[in-house]
């Protein structure tokens, strides 16, 4: 009886940890204008293009105001439960890394364009990014704070919760006091509605989008070719159907070289508890249609961000 | 016939009337309104608000207003200048849902007291108002982080965490 007792307290609490889903990860950041504002900005060469990105090391090296009013929404995340994702060492650990890269590039004579904004992101992984922002008003004599809070969704870059307001105006406090009290403020208000965000993630799946293109192949193979009486373009959309949480996902754009599917509802975790991102997702299409429909052609798989990909068929 | 009629139409009135004396009560008890005010910078987590309480007589009142004030936080929320605070308790219902708990919470010396840092050194303001009898105002610091941890940790009102 008691070994009886034993396994059926195993397996129940076997079955509450099975229960349980991975908790978001959350890192905070200065806003890209707020960055652009202080001129904490650095230019890359994108394929012949100038892009201008937020400069991070700069922004954390130069304002005194920064990483005060970060660490203080970070104790506010942590009572609550989400430890922020500290983006200062992040991109420590970024830079050491590119450090090593330049050496060996040096040994090579080649050289690998790197930019901490876009390796800041991919490497962290987190579902949301918190951006934040803020400027000092000054009428007179006297002086007060705008402060701008906005969570982002990684995958979708939808906003998801924002916070926004400006404090009281004051003729002797200093901006740390005034910031202080806007973090006071307004975090209530935005933990709530980060708190409704989970509830209907939970409920409702994370949201991807996922494109799928046909290239000129040498089968002559298009969306509307049609496999044991079926064409391409609706085994591809029940795929989706079958595979969304609650059959959610939006088809954009259907015609036979091109599908364009947004707002597709996919679990949040995989059963080995793992985050899905767009990516798997297209992988597990593409496994799909090479492994049950035998497309005669190859299909490739590109990840454009964690909630974008792209499936190429008849390319490799 | 007709007699027992009358008996048993006059005890249906005496216990409705009982019943809606009772739940006027309940609705006594916590008719307030709260806001929030600026007093100083909200630094640790405790907030200032300013609430004020109608009620029949005076007796108790500094202890009534603190009672609110904590009520309020839970279950009602509050706004500033620009800025809002909603109820630690996201559901509407979870003051029934827990009627044992917060009925022992919020009784006279219930540990709702110890989320009172403190109030205004002045102490309340009575306003005596026509056939309800008194409004009465008392700015109260509550300390708002440490209430919803105790709350969340006994399993009574929802945490960010708490689905995960």
């Amino acid at each position: 009886m008691k070994k009886l007792t034993l396994i059926l307290a195993a397996l129940s609490f076997a079955a509450v940890l099975s229960a349980q889903v991975k908790k978001p990860t959350l890192m905070i950041v200065p806003s890209d204008n707020w960055c652009t504002q202080r001129g904490f900005v650095e230019n890359y060469d994108n394929q012949g293009m100038t892009q201008t990105l937020p400069d991070y090391n700069a922004a954390f090296n130069e304002d005194q105001d920064l990483g005060f009013v970060i660490s203080k929404i970070s104790g506010i995340m942590a009572d609550r439960g989400f430890p922020l994702k500290n983006v200062y060492e992040e991109m420590k650990s970024i830079n050491t890394t590119s450090a090593e890269l330049s050496a060996l590039q040096g040994k090579n004579g080649g050289s690998v364009q790197t930019n901490t904004y876009t390796e800041v992101r991919n490497r962290a992984k987190a579902d949301l990014i918190l951006q934040l922002n803020w400027k000092v008003n000054n009428v007179g004599p006297k002086k007060s704070v705008t402060f701008n809070l906005e969570a982002f969704d990684a995958y979708s870059n939808r906003s998801v919760a924002s916070a926004t307001g400006t404090g009281n105006p004051s003729f002797s406090a200093e901006t740390a006091v005034l910031l202080e009290e806007a973090v006071n403020s307004y975090m209530d208000e935005f933990c709530a509605r980060l708190q409704s965000h989970f509830e209907n993630m939970l409920e409702m799946g994370r949201e991807i989008g996922l494109d799928v293109y046909v290239f000129d192949n040498d089968e002559d193979l298009d969306l509307e070719t049609e496999f044991d009486g079926k064409e391409l373009i609706d085994i591809i959309e029940d795929w989706v159907a079958d595979n969304t949480v609650g059959h959610r996902y939006n088809l954009v754009d259907a015609n036979e070289l091109q599908m364009k599917f947004e707002e597709v509802h996919v679990p949040l975790y995989d059963e080995r508890g793992r985050a899905i991102g767009a990516s798997d997702v297209a992988g597990n299409l593409r496994k799909y249609l090479r492994n049950t429909v035998q497309l005669p052609v190859d299909v490739k798989v590109l990840r454009i961000g964690l909630g974008q990909a792209r499936i190429i068929i008849g390319s490799k | 016939m007709k007699k027992f009629l009358t008996i048993a139409l006059a005890l249906l009135i005496c216990i409705s009337a009982s019943a809606d004396k009772k739940n006027k009560k309940a609705t006594q008890a916590y008719k307030y309104e709260i806001e929030k005010i600026e007093a100083g910078a909200a630094s640790n987590g405790v907030q200032a608000v300013y609430v004020q309480s109608y009620m029949n007589n005076i007796k108790n009142a500094d202890q009534v207003c603190r009672r609110n004030a904590v009520h309020g936080v839970i279950f009602k929320g509050y706004s500033g200048r620009g800025d809002y605070h909603p109820a630690l308790a996201s559901d509407p219902t979870a003051q029934q849902d827990h009627k044992e708990f917060f009925d022992a919470f919020f009784a006279d010396n219930g540990d709702y007291n110890k989320y009172v840092a403190s109030t205004s050194a002045s102490g309340p303001q009575y306003v005596k108002i026509k056939k309800i009898g008194y409004k009465v105002g008392l700015v109260v610091y509550v300390n708002v982080a440490a209430l919803r941890r105790d709350l969340e940790k006994a399993g009574v009102i929802k945490g960010m965490s708490s689905m995960f």
